[in-house]
């Protein structure tokens, strides 16, 4: 026997057991009552975007349409050895929708005992499927009833015009575990916390379409072959600074149920260090565990991962996507992130406050997150956590100094939280463009990296920054086009010490009007290093 | 007999035919990299060449002094035995380094980043880790890695298992268990470049870098895009693009092959002249216990290498199933039969089948071929055949060539240009003969 069939035969056994296990406990179906809704989402740039959700109606009617439209839905877990019935009700997605699983069996509805793949004539009377299962149109309630599901990590989706259903944000993950804490009946796969990652992608353009009407055939956009994400989502979220790490335990093992119900292939990596110990694949146990720092989420794909929390120490550890969809657009920071967090030890509070003539942000720019100040302006952290915190002003405004924490000074506050602290950012506000730093007799070496800074009022938004090494007689463009009120600047190699040097800063409006300038008060050195 | 203990016996002879060769002086390891326990790395910009004449603004790193390079240097180490790497940051950004796989890394001088402990322009973070299991892994940029990695912060690591000794051949192997032995190993660390975002880098419009946007148009083995892959290590003329992926090996003879995804895509890695076996992934033997060697091995002709993935396969060419005798051992007696009057030894790792039957057909005269740069004029290896002026030239040995490469063929292009892209040639050299990159 080959040495592959022999691995695919081992695979077999188990499974068979796993039928038996389900068809002997058949203790009935678990109930879910879910409701289809337009939606809309607001991305970390502040673009809204269209999409479609569910919701777990709580009181089991759908009449009063309580409970929250999420992206993605709410997660439906099955207690070992049940069936499932779902009863949708499509409150006004305007096209037919169904629910799939893909890896268990088609759904009936409960009274065929077949199940239906819907079909429609097009407009040449040829007949064409449209959905894997039988549809539930806009008003209507219908349920989706599996009357043997196999244990493990699942999608949910529907199952009608997947290409823009499942994007628009028809999807969730749906669980089972063989045994209470133990996901596939293997000591492998035994458990003591879990944690649903959920990866999903947009593409605002394909939204709007669908949601403006001009998506279909003979529209504008008519098809998803010029798919093209922008955002890049776990659980729902793009990573932003106000991103609030993930517990993940603070002992035993955690199994981390990764799903990707996006277009595009996504490699979860955790960092730090550990590896995982990947289990299964599409809700399959392995015949053996995989150790990976990184596990491959190919699109539809679902994997189970081990992490041994006793061998971590307390803190953060960052999952980032190793296929780098780590933009919000084309803002940086962002995507499929987060931090998992192993909490044990004391939580403090680092709150952020604001003061000044000024106005602006403060981020955090480190892990884990969780300050976007803003409104979001304190988080709990493990007490010893260091981080970066980022000032970003309003237009018109300045950072001018950092108080408490330790922090001080114009750039970024770094700060160890070991226990509840304050600090404060003080923006200034400016009516003209001054130059900052340098703006005194100080000696700048060759080579260095030295932040020039300046304050402008609110109509300058691009402003041109240039040096002097005689006194201004003559200006070398540094950067043009510059955003904000920092630029930090390469200081040239220099073959003698200049000593009269300065600083320029233009200020252009948006549309390269000339806001003014300001240069350098007093002359500074460029200091050569023999 | 499974296919790795077939393999496994198949690999004693070349062993020893390595060894000889080893004893005439062609030993050194052809995975070009940086070895010890400190490296002093630095960040900074520079350029690259492509074969289509091309310059590309990059950032890299480069060890010690001098111009960045692209891969970052290869670190080569030593299972067990502490490391240091000093990151100084030449760059206008922040920059990290992350080690996946390497447990318990830990960073000092450093300030917090998203993913890593960064070092701001100018300063240095050091970051320490011990490699506790051989393999081989990665290491890149963990700040804004969808800029960084593809500007070119990214290298392989090879740790080396206890008992390796480099001059040793006995002691190669890539995991602690003789289902990684090898005679040769080479790098296929793989990357792609869209110039849009390094020219936008160039500029210093950072903020106008959109990298959902990325379309890359260059793809790259070791750094380098075909042909380039197949000229020398450190040659002048790619200063910054140092290491070469020209692999070589005599028939019969173990290649380890560590492939790398260093990029964002993922590549359908592709050998011809036969199959190889995928024996780990990720820095771990495929194998179903800790002890059990590489027993769940997987053959394939693709094997997908994801980004930040990283695989080794043995490859090895015996002319099995070819059909002839591809030493030329033929029966001087004409007919093309095993005969008695054949009485050639067979060769290290022959293909016992085809001994001493020659090529099954009639060669067409050469006025009715064309010629590729690596024909030698002859079916049999080691020999040739004068062929036209200016026809075949880059096979002096008479070995036989066979193209490793993406099997995505949009990949084997320099900027829509074919032949390029992330494409080299596997040459198998007549027995005896000394490799160049052993």
């Amino acid at each position: 026997m080959s040495r592959i069939l022999r691995e695919r035969m081992r695979g077999i056994v188990p499974l068979a057991a796993v039928l038996m296990l389900c068809m002997s406990a058949s203790a009935g179906a678990t109930e879910f009552w879910l409701r289809a809704e337009t939606t809309s989402q607001s991305m970390p740039d502040g673009r809204v975007v269209p999409m479609w959700g569910f919701a777990l109606d709580a009181d089991h009617n759908f009449t009063t349409f309580d409970g929250a439209v999420t992206i993605p839905g709410p997660a439906l877990a099955i207690p070992p050895g049940e069936d499932l019935i779902v009863h949708l009700f499509n409150r006004n997605v305007p096209e037919g929708i169904s629910l799939i699983i893909p890896g268990q069996a088609a759904p009936t509805d409960g009274i065929d005992p077949e199940p239906q793949v819907t079909r429609n004539q097009d407009g040449q009377g040829r007949w064409r499927a449209t959905s894997f299962a039988h549809e539930t149109p806009m008003g209507f309630q219908k349920d989706y009833v599996w009357s043997t599901i196999r244990a493990g990590t699942y999608l949910y989706q529907s199952g009608t015009h997947p290409a823009v259903q499942v994007q628009m944000g028809l999807y969730g993950a749906v669980v089972q575990d063989e045994a209470a804490g133990d996901a596939y009946g293997d000591p492998a796969a035994h458990y003591d916390q879990d944690l649903i990652l959920l990866y999903g992608e947009i593409d605002p353009a394909l939204h709007d379409a669908v949601a403006g009407g001009r998506y279909g055939v003979g529209r504008a956009v008519t098809s998803t072959i010029g798919y093209d994400p922008k955002y890049f989502l776990v659980n729902g979220l793009a990573y932003s600074p106000g991103r609030s790490s993930l517990p993940i335990g603070s002992g035993g093992k955690t199994l981390l149920r990764l799903l990707n119900a996006g277009l595009e292939t996504h490699l979860p990596v955790l960092g730090g260090g550990p590896s995982l110990t990947l289990i299964s694949e599409d809700g399959n146990l392995l015949p053996y565990p995989r150790l990976s720092p990184q596990v491959e989420l190919p699109a539809g794909k679902t994997a189970d991962a081990i992490l041994d929390i006793d061998a971590l120490a307390a803190g953060y550890y960052p999952l980032y996507d190793r296929k780098l969809a780590l933009s919000n657009d084309k803002a940086p920071g962002g995507g499929m992130l987060v931090h998992l967090a192993v909490s044990s030890g004391p939580i403090a509070t680092l709150t952020v406050a604001k003061n000044g003539t000024g106005s602006g942000t403060v981020v955090a720019g480190s892990a884990p997150g969780g300050i976007s100040c803003g409104a979001d302006c304190s988080e709990g952290l493990l007490a010893g956590t260091t981080v970066v915190l980022k000032g970003l002003p309003a237009p018109g405004s300045f950072l001018a100094n950092w108080t408490g924490g330790g922090c001080s000074g114009m750039g970024d506050c770094v700060t160890t939280v070991n226990g509840s602290q304050t600090v404060t950012a003080t923006f200034t506000r400016y009516t003209v463009v001054r130059v900052v730093t340098p703006n005194t007799t100080e000696h700048i070496n060759e080579k260095s990296f030295y932040p020039i800074r300046w304050g402008a009022p609110v109509t300058a938004r691009r402003f041109t920054v240039q040096y002097s090494t005689n006194g201004g007689l003559t200006w070398t463009t540094i950067a043009a086009g510059v955003e904000g009120t920092s630029l930090l600047w390469e200081v040239p190699q220099v073959s003698r010490t200049f000593t009269n040097c300065r600083v320029r800063v233009i200020g252009y409006t948006d549309r390269k009007v000339r806001v003014g300038s300001d240069i350098s008060d007093r002359a500074f050195w460029i200091v050569n290093i023999p | 007999m499974n296919t790795l203990s077939k393999k496994g016996i198949a690999g004693i002879l070349p062993l020893v035919a390595a060894l000889l060769i080893a004893g005439a002086g062609a030993s050194e390891a052809a995975i070009q990299g940086v070895t010890g326990t400190v490296f002093t790395l630095t960040a900074k910009s520079g350029y690259i060449d492509t074969p289509d004449g091309n310059s590309i603004y990059m950032w890299g790193l480069t060890d010690g002094a001098g111009r960045m390079q692209y891969p970052a240097p290869t670190l080569i180490l030593a299972e067990g035995q502490p490391v240091t790497v000093n990151l100084t940051n030449r760059l206008k950004v922040p920059t990290s380094l992350v080690f996946p796989g390497q447990g318990n890394v830990s960073a000092t001088g450093g300030v917090p980043g998203l993913i890593a402990m960064e070092a701001i322009p100018g300063a240095t973070v050091t970051y320490t880790f011990t490699p506790s299991e051989p393999g081989t892994y990665t290491y890149y940029s963990g700040t804004q890695s969808d800029l960084q990695v593809e500007m070119g912060l990214f290298g392989a690591i090879v740790v080396r298992p206890d008992g390796y000794e480099a001059a040793n051949p006995a002691t190669w192997r890539a995991y602690a268990h003789a289902d990684s032995s090898y005679d040769h190993e080479y790098l296929f660390l793989l990357s792609e470049i869209d110039p849009v975002i390094h020219e936008q880098a160039e500029r210093g419009n950072l903020a106008g870098v959109d990298t959902t946007k990325f379309w890359p148009v260059y793809w790259l083995i070791n750094g380098r895009a075909a042909p380039d892959t197949m000229a020398d290590n450190f040659i002048l003329w790619l200063p910054s693009q140092p290491y070469n992926c020209m692999p070589q090996a005599h028939p019969g003879e173990e290649v380890l092959m560590r492939m790398v995804g260093g990029g964002r895509d993922m590549h359908p890695y592709h050998t011809h002249g036969n199959h190889h076996e995928v024996i780990a992934r990720n820095g771990r033997l495929l194998g179903s216990t800790a002890l059990s060697g590489a027993d769940n091995a997987e053959g394939a002709f693709t094997s997908t290498v994801f980004p930040g993935q990283t695989l080794d396969a043995l490859y090895s060419w015996t002319g099995e199933g070819l059909g002839w005798d591809v030493y030329g051992h033929t029966d001087p007696t004409a007919s093309g039969q095993i005969g008695a009057l054949c009485t050639a030894a067979l060769a290290d790792g022959e293909d016992v089948s085809a001994h001493c039957k020659p090529v099954p057909v009639v060669l067409p005269d050469q006025q009715s071929l064309s010629f590729g740069f690596w024909y030698s004029g002859s079916p049999y290896l080691g020999s040739s055949v004068a062929l036209p002026p200016g026809e075949g030239g880059l096979n002096p040995n008479s070995g036989y060539f066979f193209m490793f490469h993406s099997h995505n063929e949009k990949e084997i292009t320099n900027n829509d240009v074919f032949p390029g892209g992330m494409l080299t040639m596997m040459d198998i050299e007549p027995p005896g003969v000394p490799l160049m990159n052993p």
